[in-house]
């Protein structure tokens, strides 16, 4: 009999927007306490889990200096023993996704039964850098050694230099290969595919109510950990900074585009923000379940995954070569599928996407297949998306699992597909069932 | 390959040879190299009495015999990383006449100084602790090389048992480190890592725990040559102005003894003691300052005060052994220790309780009814975790890791994986029990529940229990942090493996359990509200309440009753006379005039104490400023100049204290807690009674039951039957006429 992963249980902390509430934690920090509020909320001693979980994986793209391997530092930091071995995951904006793919593949594999998965991301501390010159006057003020010398050195200071910093948020969402921004990527969609700004504010109008309407409706209480600020301990941070139940079409009119201020239409009002957040799950095997004892039950069932490579100044379309790939895997069909999470980088790629996969043409040329299908809106990030929620960019495939899982177990749904465009050209996909 | 360690660090053969084995040293011969390790049979530790003392006088009797064929003579332990622990403290008890106490002293002088005048190098290799006499130990050896390991301390804490270090640390020391480290040492007892005393020059170096054992025996066979006439190698440039001319000595005596005042308020002579002999001794002969030592240290080793902290070092270390139950070893080692709590309640007392067992590396969650009172309490407690960083004891790291350990919410979530619930609510049984009865449902059916009550009784919060087996009392002291007591309280359902695992919780967090029965106050509130009553009869009679703080701050409480009254709230304490009234009857009848103080307004101003800025002094950002004789006048409607009252310490303390003590036979033979020790344990780790007094029931006892039940009869004629003694108190006094028999 093949092993199956199971989805457990999961929280996160509040998505919010970088350079508000959570601005000033770190993202090990945000991580630590998204994986102690999992474990504690289960009413399982610490003391048992350390003999229960085998493997800690976290997803985070920011990479902060100070923790190299963020796994293992979220990991001892929330009280799990020293024995547990952890490790990081980089996938991009899917590193969140990636991390429950490792669990689920270790788990098929029979090499682990109980495995904590998440991503974390504190957008809000991405560093800013010296320029190759600032550095190299570092280095020459180090190397000399004399008192003369470190004076020639340091007369020699390019203070411009000081005032130009790299800037590593930046930096991370300029693709490599073609050189432009992710939103510059969005814009070559936006304009293959005629996306009108209009749909866009559209879309993004839509994410921003089922948002707020989700989180009226209570859908977000069990799954939202209040964070309490650890360098400010009366402020507690208990919902989501970046959902707006006001927002309107007017306003988001108003914006310009933002990345092409002629032709364009991507603004920063059907872009997904820049966000501070984490979020955790727990993957188990049928035997995991067994050792904790019927003291936690399955929610969902994971069926597959994959990951696709594509165009990289099109990476927006990862999510249709992603979702191919796992339904070749799977035998799955679209049909089959009553919601989806398909993550809202930019709205203009999420329409892209959803035309690609209801097109023979696309289809054919890439796949040799006839079309995925359509995908109904209806169905889609039901509970908002990341237009409103934000986007912290190793978190967010985490977060669309949790939240995946949670909607088929509260609308009594069979099966969600969850699928995230990935900076630098690919998609990753992932199916999971209701139990 | 296969690398052991000989390989990896070759030691030369060399040739070995037995040269000694006795009952504390055995003697190697390497080469030329003596080695002479401690290693005290049938005992962990290695520790000084007299006949290891003579041990070692016979053992450098006969490497002086064969100085010839030798080059150096190296000291070391045999115990797994444990030097010498001092002198043993039985043996210093047991000293009761000063001649005894003198020629004790006068014997390991002796010893030493043969060690110090030994002709070839002596070294001391430490790792572990070394204390009292082993330090003294060390500074008669030449050179000193000391382990990296945490467990590595180096002082001289006999000033904390009432003595001072007899066996020449006082000559020495000031001959190694400079005069005010030395004093900073022996005066106020504080030990050094290895790391500080290689700084402050007391060792020469400082050796990775891994070498230790190679490098130590490398350095001793370096050495070729004794260390004449020591001086303070590690002298900041300030200190050896001060040290090294007459005035600058001066001054740093004068200051000396200034601090040493303050902070003993003359109630603790040793080391003042100490500061005589190294001021008079100064630049006298080694004889001579022997002389003066051992005069001194035998005055001190046969007083009252040696023998009262001694006695109660014994107690602090029992209690450390004690389950505070009668379970056996076996039934002990099945009972899990306490890993994650929670704290209900997160007013000062929850949030201390909370973070003072986080700080032990304890999973401590914070709930109350919404995050800005759980935010609050956190606040609190991050607080006290920057103290310490501000300290210098922590680093930033630390705090946060603390912090981490802290969790706030206001549901009951996660409360199903924990080990104990801490009740801290506000003091009202319906609150109490409402909250008690939710907690029964949402905690594991082991889950300790614990009530930190301090004026309701277990009996009456537990009544509605489903499970009173693992309900008991946790009684903090306020500020949690400070205070070193915790009541455990037990009713009689109370099983004994959740009181040991209270118990073991409480040692955990460095604190010292004392076990009490289920009763009005149970132990330290019970046998301090008389003395709090007292002062309210004390301002009826028109006493100058000032100069009764005063008093009996001198006779050696820590507070003054009014000062005390402020702390604790006068809300409080109004609020817990007539339940204490109630249970205990004629002896806890409150005066009305404590009702009518902290009812007063002064216009938005309650006089609540220190909390609302007024009570019986005015207070300023927590700060007492002054007491606010005017306001109360008013209040009491006479005057408070102390003309009608008897205000010496000792009439006061007959008034205040004698109660206590006619209440501590009651609280003995209703056996709240199980002896007399365990009282004085309580009042001195509770209310901070005076240490150097022995303890409540070790006062009563100098003072003897007989003659205290007279006075207590006298002022019950003059006073009121509050102080009529009780029959408990007349049945001890007729039955020996002492608390400890």
């Amino acid at each position: 009999m093949s092993r199956k992963a199971f989805l457990v249980t999961g929280i996160r902390t509040p998505f919010c927007k970088a350079g508000t509430a959570l601005a000033k934690v770190h993202a090990a920090e945000l991580g630590r306490i998204a994986l102690s509020e999992m474990l504690i909320r289960t009413g399982i001693p610490l003391k048992d889990w350390n003999l229960l979980i085998d493997e800690v994986i976290v997803g985070n793209t920011g990479t902060p200096a100070d923790t190299a391997n963020i796994a293992r530092v979220i990991a001892l930091r929330s009280g799990l023993d020293q024995s547990i071995s952890a490790y990081s995951v980089h996938r991009n904006c899917a590193s969140g996704l990636e991390s429950i793919a490792q669990a689920t593949l270790k788990i098929e594999a029979g090499v682990a039964d109980i495995i904590v998965a998440g991503g974390t991301e504190s957008m809000s501390n991405m560093p800013l850098m010296y320029n190759q010159k600032a550095q190299s006057f570092f280095e020459n003020l180090n190397r000399s050694r004399s008192l003369g010398d470190k004076a020639k050195a340091f007369s020699q200071i390019p203070v411009q230099e000081f005032i130009k910093p790299r800037v590593a948020l930046m930096e991370g969402l300029t693709d490599p290969f073609c050189g432009i921004n992710m939103g510059e990527t969005a814009e070559v969609l936006a304009k293959e595919f005629q996306i009108s700004r209009g749909i866009q504010d559209e879309f993004a109008l839509a994410s921003h109510h089922k948002t707020a309407k989700a989180a009226s409706e209570g859908f977000y209480k069990d799954e939202i950990a209040p964070v309490v600020l650890p360098h400010d301990p009366q402020t507690v941070v208990e919902a989501d900074v970046g959902p707006r139940a006001n927002q309107t079409m007017e306003a988001l009119q108003k914006l310009k585009p933002f990345f092409d201020k002629k032709f364009g239409s991507i603004t920063a009002g059907n872009s997904s923000p820049i966000t501070d957040g984490a979020a955790m799950v727990l993957v188990c095997s049928e035997e995991g379940l067994k050792k904790l004892g019927g003291a936690l039950k399955a929610q969902a069932q994971i069926n597959g995954y994959a990951f696709a490579g594509c165009d990289p100044k099109r990476m927006g379309l990862g999510p249709v070569f992603a979702t191919h790939k796992l339904f070749q895997k799977t035998g799955e069909k679209l049909a089959d599928f009553d919601r989806f999470e398909l993550n809202e980088a930019f709205a203009a790629q999420v329409i892209s996407c959803m035309m690609a996969m209801d097109s023979d043409a696309f289809c054919k040329e890439h796949f040799q297949t006839a079309k995925l299908g359509h995908l109904s809106q209806e169905l889609l990030n039901v509970n908002g998306g990341a237009i409103a929620l934000g986007h912290p960019v190793g978190a967010t495939g985490s977060r669309l699992v949790l939240t995946a899982m949670r909607e088929l177990k509260q609308k009594n749904k069979k099966r969600s597909l969850i699928s995230l465009c990935i900076g630098g050209g690919q998609g990753g996909a992932l199916s999971i069932s209701a139990i | 390959m296969e690398l052991s360690q000989s390989q990896q660090f070759k030691v030369k053969d060399q040739k070995m040879s037995d040269f000694f084995n006795g009952k504390a040293f055995r003697v190697t011969l390497q080469d030329s190299l003596a080695i002479v390790d401690f290693d005290l049979q049938g005992e962990k530790i290695n520790k000084w009495s007299e006949s290891s003392l003579k041990e070692l006088d016979e053992v450098l009797a006969k490497l002086e015999g064969n100085k010839g064929t030798l080059s150096a003579v190296l000291f070391r332990s045999a115990k797994v990383k444990s030097f010498i622990v001092g002198a043993d403290i039985k043996v210093i008890q047991s000293l009761t006449t000063r001649d005894e106490a003198v020629f004790a002293s006068e014997f390991g002088q002796k010893v030493f100084s043969r060690l110090e005048d030994f002709p070839l190098p002596t070294i001391a290799a430490i790792e572990g602790p070394c204390m009292g006499g082993g330090t003294e130990f060390i500074l008669s050896c030449d050179y000193r090389v000391a382990s990296d390991s945490d467990k590595t301390q180096m002082g001289l804490p006999e000033v904390k048992l009432g003595i001072f270090p007899g066996w020449g640390g006082t000559y020495r020391l000031p001959r190694i480190v400079d005069l005010p480290t030395s004093l900073d040492m022996i005066l106020s007892g504080k030990s050094l890592n290895a790391k500080k005393a290689a700084k402050v020059g007391l060792v020469d170096q400082v050796i990775p725990e891994g070498l230790f054992a190679l490098k130590a025996v490398e350095f001793a066979r370096a050495q070729t040559k004794k260390r004449k006439n020591p001086e303070p190698q590690k002298s900041s440039f300030v200190n050896k102005l001060l040290s090294s001319n007459l005035v600058g000595r001066t001054v740093v005596f004068k200051k000396t003894k200034e601090t040493v005042l303050k902070t003993t308020r003359g109630h603790y002579p040793a080391p003042l003691k100490a500061l005589e002999v190294i001021e008079s001794c100064w630049g006298k002969s080694r004889a001579d300052w022997m002389k003066k030592e051992r005069e001194l240290f035998g005055d001190l080793a046969i007083s009252d005060i040696s023998k009262n902290l001694i006695r109660i070092f014994f107690m602090t270390e029992a209690v450390k052994k004690e389950s505070g139950t009668s379970l056996s070893s076996e039934e002990l080692l099945k009972i899990n220790p306490v890993q994650q709590l929670a704290v209900l309640g997160a007013g000062v007392m929850g949030a201390g309780i909370a973070a003072t067992s986080a700080a032990r590396g304890m999973k401590a969650q914070l709930k109350d009814v919404n995050f800005q009172a759980v935010g609050k309490g956190l606040a609190h407690a991050r607080k006290l975790f920057q103290k310490a960083v501000d300290r210098k004891k922590d680093t930033a790291l630390q705090r946060d890791d603390k912090f981490r350990n802290l969790r706030g919410q206001t549901d009951y979530s996660g409360f199903k994986g924990l080990d104990l619930v801490i009740e801290a609510v506000v003091e009202d049984l319906k609150v109490k029990k409402s909250v008690f009865a939710e907690l029964e449902n949402v905690v594991s059916p082991q889950c300790i529940l614990a009530t930190n009550t301090s004026s309701l009784q277990l009996s009456e919060i537990s009544s509605d229990l489903k499970n009173k087996e693992r309900f008991l009392g946790l009684h903090f002291f306020n500020p949690v942090d400070k205070m070193p007591l915790v009541e455990v309280v037990v009713s009689e359902k109370t099983l004994p493996e959740y009181t040991a695992k209270a118990v073991a919780y409480v040692k955990s967090i460095g604190k010292t359990p004392l076990v009490t029965k289920d009763g009005p106050g149970f132990l330290v509130n019970r046998l301090l509200v008389p003395f709090m009553l007292e002062a309210g009869y004390l301002i009826e009679d028109g006493a100058d309440l000032e100069k009764v703080d005063r008093e009996i701050k001198k006779w050696g409480m820590p507070m003054g009753p009014y000062e005390l009254l402020d702390e604790v709230g006068l809300d409080v304490v109004s609020k817990i006379c007539p339940i204490f009234e109630k249970a205990l009857g004629e002896r806890f009848v409150a005066p009305a005039i404590i009702n009518k103080i902290s009812g007063d307004v002064q216009g938005a101003q309650k006089r609540y104490g220190k909390k609302s800025g007024l009570g019986f002094y005015k207070w300023e950002n927590n700060k007492r400023v002054e007491m606010d004789r005017a306001g109360l006048e008013k209040i009491v409607g006479h005057s408070l100049n102390g003309q009608k009252v008897l205000l010496s310490g000792e009439a006061l303390a007959q008034r205040m204290v004698f109660p206590m003590i006619n209440e501590a036979a009651v609280v003995l033979e209703e056996k709240i807690v199980a002896s007399a020790e365990k009282i004085d344990l309580g009042m001195i780790f509770g209310i901070g009674f005076p240490p150097f007094k022995g303890g409540l029931c070790r006062y009563a006892d100098s003072i003897g039951l007989e003659k205290i039940t007279r006075e207590l009869e006298r002022l019950a004629a003059s006073h009121g039957p509050r102080f009529k003694p009780t029959d408990a108190l007349k049945r001890l006094s007729a039955n020996g006429g002492r608390f400890y028999q």
